[in-house]
């Protein structure tokens, strides 16, 4: 895709917002009690942050993640799927070796078909790979980029989803989980919705039997795409030239920000959360784009909300969320 | 003097670590303190002068005051000025105390931490001053204990209040939140004020109030409902209100409870009397009997369990089949049915109507719930009402049998060499026709010298006759004695495979099979077998499609693997040899037939290797003469016939009596089962009718009886054997004799175990000599050294010592008493025979005897020793084959024992017997008749000062049995035939593996 300028993006930029908008309620309504799923999956993609939605299997997490690719038209290469396991190699991830030009001397991967081409991943039962996989994943996700002969190459991946069953306690294993900025539990709905989850399933296998898409082609990958860049340059203008230091009020009121510090601040000394540097700085990212996409600029107390994901231990998750609605709820 | 106070800071935690410090000071003797703060301390070192010295570490370092470089030096009374608040992270608290802007900020922290959820809030109220200190304000104050992040986050961010937490542990003196002030223990309070420390660094500020009277939070909020909210009270009605009717009803369950009470319809009699005569008398005992009649006169019989929790397997006809519900005793509802909903438990005693001394049972039949109530006493054991009884058409029979008269005339009864005893035949009768078998006509009564009295009965089984075999079967018998003495042949194999099959002995057919092919025959079918070897055979018969031949043979080769223990070599080899025709394979072949060989070179032909019916055939034809057997035969009757005359000679009943059973079981194993039968009806009349024996007398009679009977027919002899543990009992004449018995009773049930009779006859019987160390010492010695040689190898040096032994003894240069020789020759011959020198044995043992005196030349004391070393020598002799010469040792040496002034003792006399009987077994069974001639003369002495208590007799009883065993020993009768046609096998089965044809 090639950059486009500010001006031209602004053109068009509220329209993108409203197709991204109206991808996500569309695909809300095929889904059982997953809007908050589905507006965090929006968010991440928007933000190009990588998402991790944990739950038990048979909670839709694939399904989700397949649908909304689906509703973004990407297909074939451009979308990577894979179930790791403690013994995925990494060629498996990015591609074998290819042994014509190891010959060579020349250490280069085939990446057709693999991650590095993708531009939507999905990475299912991620804790559950080796420390080879973490090591390059970490690398891909920080970086976006992956050594070919020894040199670093871009990778396509604009959107990383992540699934797990439970997000384990291994110490080596906290530097992926504070990549991933948002983690969102997608669980049962079957006690709470039966009726409903029967009916969709239905509606799904019916759809999938005569391969009906109605959630598809509302958007696309590039509209995201063309609403991050917008928003990078919207950062990137509110920049104060002469002291070098972004004008955080223009988008983040003081109200807000005092809250934003304060709730992460609770959340840190009462319930010993860990948020690293890197987290608030995301956070703040995210917060700017979903103040984009919900209401169409300057940050509010609502958008808080996107707080409730940044636990790094399943067990917090629900305690989080709670707190942070509730201490919002303060001074509302 | 003005105390001076002074603080240094000291660049360095080293220095201060390293240095202790003196501190001298122009007024030495004027008290001081000196506050020490090192960067990164926390508390100050204090430090009161004037000879106070700081140790830290190990040295002292002078300081001169007025030389440092002191950062200010204030007034002594306030050192808290001297070194201020320093600034540290914030924490959160324990404890907070917010001075609050205004009541607005106040209420704007409650609220919010009241909505975090720290609701531990007290209020006060606190003065202030204004900003330009001159006069004092009102200021709200929060105390909250302990605070949340957010509210002090809040208070601190919006300046809503300013936050002091605790500076010291007093909880008197409080620092701004995110400060410390380390000399906040020193600051002085006091009575009831707090400071509260503001501003950093030693310039900073302090505020000192009185105590503040706090109040809870509470009692300032006021609660209430929204305005919309309705407040109103409900009443009762005036009516009670309708009850709820819940009909019960029975639901399907598949958890069946166990069944305790079962209802049966009117044919449930018949059903009942079939069930009880399956069921043992001790299991009908369980069980509680009711007959009940209903309402329209229906009869119902009611069975229900004594003890619930075993269960009942019997009951498996149709009946109704109840369990108590709920814990309940007396409630009974379907096993498979449970009642719902499920109520409390004391709610079913009102509902069921349930009673003390009454059960209820509940179950539905159709549509209707029928609940029936029966009285507990209704109930009463089913034995109660059964009557056991032999069943009439025995009865019938057995008149029948009794009444029986068998025709022999045209049969001669032949003894040889043995003298006719004169018994009258029962007086021939007309025989009786079936209708005159009612009424019974009574025996004839045998009148011997026993007067009659009247006995209790017991049921003694008649000795069975023999059952008539049909033609078959005599040519099955035929066949197999002929493959057993005459060989085997293909032919012989072949007939007897088709007799077997036609009598339907399958799988012994199917044995015969096997044995034709290995002798030659071409592979045969073995269809109908269900043996592993008949299965596996037949696989290798159908030849599989070749596609799937590789997997089937693989799989064969595994059946085979895994059923090599349950196969014999023969079908082993067989199979293999068929495998490795269908897939050669040299190496495999190679492998299956070390391995056969291997197994043969081990252990030979195992008896799982010969077929059964060739074993029991075996043993059968130890009467069938023709390879040199009947001499063994004749020789076992000869002693029968001997012992026959001395218990038909004796003159105490109980040695008739008894003798005459003992007699009855070896004319069964001799064959002569009609003279066994004669003597046991002999006995059992006796037993009977006697009146002069002693109930241990008696006791005996029914032992040796019974055990005869258990040893020959297994499970015949128990009455006998329980009568006989009855009269132990009551035998008070001779205490002995009861205990005895008990040991002789399991002694003669072990017989039949045993692999030599005679030698656990003589372990029973033979009791003189028991070795003790200090008694036998230099004989125990001498054997110890040449068992050492044995078991070193070096059997001519054992040799050598024993030739040394006996040459000493012969010379007189070694003294070896009697009693130590005849144990030590018992060893001798034992070693001889071990280190396969029998042929010098002789040699040895005719130097042992020339050591040996004359009985009568003996004290007393030593005589029996010097009978038993002689009989020992006699025993050797006949071991080594001399027979002549050890029988005539035995034979004098018992009658040189009791042929004299001086007989030994009656024990001894026994014990000596039984010593030679033991002897003499080293003879061949055709020899031994001549000293077991010497040993029942030697028996049945008449010694007038001989005591004939019942112990004597008893033990003579033993030796008499012991006497016939000798002529009897199975192993010499059968197992010679038997081992040679083991060895007969062996050669067929090694020929054919190794050679690889047939």
């Amino acid at each position: 895709m090639t950059e486009r300028s500010f001006e031209e993006l602004s053109e068009d930029i509220d329209t993108v917002r409203q197709r991204i908008l109206a991808m996500m309620n569309a695909l809300k309504t095929y889904f059982v009690a997953k809007d908050e799923v589905i507006e965090l999956m929006t968010l991440a993609t928007l933000a190009q942050e990588p998402m991790l939605l944990i739950g038990r299997p048979g909670t839709a997490k694939s399904d989700l993640v397949i649908r909304f690719c689906e509703a973004l038209g990407v297909t074939g290469n451009e979308y990577f799927e894979y179930m790791l396991t403690k013994f995925t190699e990494p060629s498996e991830i990015v591609g074998p070796i290819d042994i014509g030009r190891l010959k060579e001397g020349r250490y280069v991967r085939k990446v057709d078909g693999k991650l590095p081409e993708a531009r939507i991943v999905f990475l299912d039962e991620i804790f559950k790979s080796n420390s080879a996989i973490l090591n390059t994943l970490l690398t891909i996700i920080n970086e976006r980029k992956f050594y070919q002969d020894g040199k670093p190459v871009p990778v396509a991946m604009r959107m990383l989803f992540a699934a797990t069953n439970e997000i384990p306690e291994f110490t080596e294993l906290d530097a992926l989980k504070d990549r991933f900025v948002l983690k969102i539990e997608s669980k049962s709905v079957k006690d709470d919705h039966f009726d409903a989850l029967l009916d969709a399933g239905l509606t799904a296998e019916v759809q999938r039997a005569f391969n009906l898409k109605p959630w598809a082609k509302l958007c696309s990958l590039d509209d995201f795409e063309a609403a991050k860049r917008y928003l990078d340059h919207i950062m990137y203008r509110a920049m104060n030239p002469d002291e070098g230091r972004p004008n955080r009020d223009l988008y983040f009121p003081p109200g807000p920000y005092a809250a934003f510090k304060r709730i992460l601040q609770t959340l840190e000394k009462e319930d010993g959360i860990e948020i690293s540097d890197r987290k608030v700085v995301k956070l703040y990212k995210l917060l700017r784009c979903r103040a984009f996409l919900f209401h169409g600029g300057t940050i509010q107390r609502s958008d808080l909300q996107i707080l409730r994901y940044i636990p790094n231990r399943a067990q917090d998750m629900q305690l989080i969320h709670e707190k942070v609605d509730r201490l919002l709820r303060i001074d509302a | 003097m003005t105390t001076q106070a002074k603080a240094l800071v000291l660049d360095g935690v080293d220095q201060l670590a390293a240095w202790a410090l003196r501190v001298s000071d122009a007024q030495a003797s004027a008290p001081f303190r000196l506050f020490i703060m090192a960067p990164g301390c926390r508390t100050p070192l204090v430090v009161t002068g004037p000879d106070a010295a700081l140790q830290l570490g190990g040295e002292l370092v002078e300081i001169d005051l007025d030389t440092l470089p002191i950062a200010a030096i204030r007034d002594a009374d306030h050192p808290a000025g001297l070194v201020g608040a320093v600034a540290t992270s914030r924490r959160l608290p324990a404890e907070a105390v917010l001075w609050c802007r205004d009541e607005a900020a106040r209420r704007r922290l409650i609220r919010a931490s009241l909505a975090t959820g720290h609701d531990a809030i007290q209020t006060a109220t606190g003065t202030r001053p204004t900003a330009d200190g001159t006069a004092a304000v009102a200021a709200p104050l929060l105390r909250i204990a302990p605070p949340g992040w957010y509210t002090l986050d809040l208070a601190h961010e919006e300046d809503l209040a300013q936050v002091y937490v605790p500076a010291s542990a007093t909880g008197s003196v409080w620092t701004l939140w995110g400060t410390e002030y380390p000399l906040a223990d020193h600051v002085d309070v006091h009575g009831a004020t707090q400071v509260f420390l503001t501003g950093e660094g030693p310039m900073g500020s302090r505020r000192t109030v009185a105590a503040p009277v706090w109040d809870d939070v509470y009692q300032m909020l006021r609660f209430e409902l929204s305005p919309a909210a309705t407040d109103e009270s409900w009443a009762a009605p005036e009516t009670e209100p309708a009850r709820f009717t819940i009909p019960l009803r029975f639901v399907v369950t598949h958890r069946t409870r166990t069944p305790a009470m079962w209802i049966l319809g009117t044919d449930g009699r018949d059903r009942l009397e079939q069930l009880l005569g399956s069921m043992d008398e001790s299991d009908a005992d369980q069980l509680q009997f009711a007959l009940q009649r209903d309402a329209g006169g229906r009869e119902y019989i009611l069975l229900r369990e004594r003890h619930a929790e075993r269960g009942r397997q019997h009951i498996d006809f149709p009946a109704l089949a109840l369990a108590p519900w709920h814990e309940y005793q007396n409630l009974f509802v379907p096993v498979d049915r449970d009642i719902e909903p499920l109520l409390r438990r004391d709610k079913y005693r009102e509902v069921f109507g349930l009673q003390p001394r009454r059960v209820t049972a509940a179950w539905e039949e159709g549509p209707v719930l029928r609940v029936v109530h029966v009285a507990e006493a209704s109930f009463e054991p089913l034995t109660r009402f059964v009557d056991y009884i032999v069943g009439e058409g025995a009865q019938v029979l057995q008149r029948l049998a009794a009444s029986a008269v068998f025709d022999f005339g045209r049969y001669r009864l032949v003894r040889r060499d043995a003298p006719a005893t004169e018994r009258p035949l029962p007086a021939q009768a007309a025989r009786p026709s079936v209708d005159d078998a009612f009424p019974v006509a009574e025996p004839e009564v045998v009148h011997d010298s026993h007067p009659a009295v009247s006995q209790p009965p017991i049921s003694v089984p008649k000795p069975t006759a023999a059952v008539q075999k049909s033609a078959l079967e005599e040519r099955e018998i035929e066949l197999e004695t002929e493959i057993i003495i005459e060989g085997q042949s293909p032919e012989r194999w072949r007939m007897l495979r088709t007799v077997k099959s036609q009598l339907g002995h399958i799988d012994e057919a199917a044995l015969c099979a096997v044995e034709a092919m290995w002798l030659g025959d071409p592979p045969a079918s073995l269809d109908g077998s269900t043996g592993t070897f008949a299965a596996l055979w037949a696989q290798t018969r159908t030849a599989p499609a070749p596609a799937v031949a590789a997997h089937w043979l693989t799989e064969l080769r595994g059946s085979l693997a895994t059923a090599r223990s349950s196969l014999r070599k023969k079908e082993r080899w067989l199979l293999w040899e068929r495998l490795f025709e269908i897939s050669p394979d040299p190496v495999g072949r190679a492998r299956v037939r070390e391995e056969l060989l291997d197994e043969m070179a081990d252990t030979g032909l195992r008896p799982q290797d010969i077929p059964g019916f060739i074993q029991r055939r075996t043993y059968e034809t130890r009467f069938v003469t023709g390879d040199g057997s009947a001499d063994e035969i004749h020789a076992a009757r000869e002693i029968l016939e001997l012992v026959g005359d001395a218990v038909e000679g004796a003159d105490t009943a109980c040695i008739t009596l008894v003798g005459r059973a003992i007699l009855a079981y070896a004319a069964e194993r001799l064959g002569d089962e009609l003279r066994a039968a004669d003597l046991r009806d002999d006995g059992e009349r006796a037993f009977s009718a006697a009146t002069d024996l002693s109930p241990t007398d008696r006791a005996w009679l029914a032992l040796y009886m019974g055990a005869g009977l258990e040893l020959y027919a297994a499970g015949t002899g128990c009455e006998w054997l329980a009568q006989s543990a009855e009269l132990r009992e009551d035998a008070v004449d001779a205490p002995l004799g009861a205990e005895e018995l008990a040991k002789v009773a399991a002694s003669l049930l072990e017989r039949g175990a045993a692999e030599s009779p005679t030698a656990f006859l003589a372990a029973e019987n033979f009791r003189a000599l028991y070795p003790s160390e200090h008694k036998y010492a230099d004989a125990i010695a001498i054997q110890g050294d040449v068992e050492q040689h044995i078991r070193a190898g070096e059997f001519d040096t054992a040799l050598a010592l024993i030739q040394a032994v006996a040459d000493d003894i012969a010379s007189g240069g070694r003294e070896l008493e009697l009693r130590q020789l005849a144990w030590l020759l018992g060893h001798v011959v034992s070693a001889l025979t071990r280190v396969g020198r029998a042929a010098e044995g002789t040699h040895v043992l005719s130097r042992f005897a020339e050591g040996i005196p004359e009985i009568r030349t003996v004290p007393m004391r030593a005589r029996l020793y010097c009978v038993l070393a002689r009989i020992k020598l006699g025993e050797g002799f006949l071991e080594f084959g001399d027979q002549q010469r050890g029988m005539d040792w035995v034979c004098d040496a018992v009658r040189a024992a009791w042929d004299s002034d001086r007989p030994l003792v009656w024990l001894d006399h026994l014990d000596m017997l039984s010593a030679a009987l033991a002897a003499i077994e080293s003879a061949p069974v055709e020899a031994r008749a001549a000293g077991v001639g010497a040993v029942i003369e030697a028996l049945f002495l008449n010694r007038p000062h001989d005591q004939d208590t019942p112990d004597y007799r008893h033990i003579k009883l033993r030796l008499l049995d012991h006497c016939l065993e000798v002529g009897l020993s199975k192993e010499r009768l059968s197992m010679k035939r038997y081992k040679r046609y083991v060895d007969e096998d062996e050669y067929h089965v090694r020929s054919r593996i190794v050679r690889r044809t047939p």
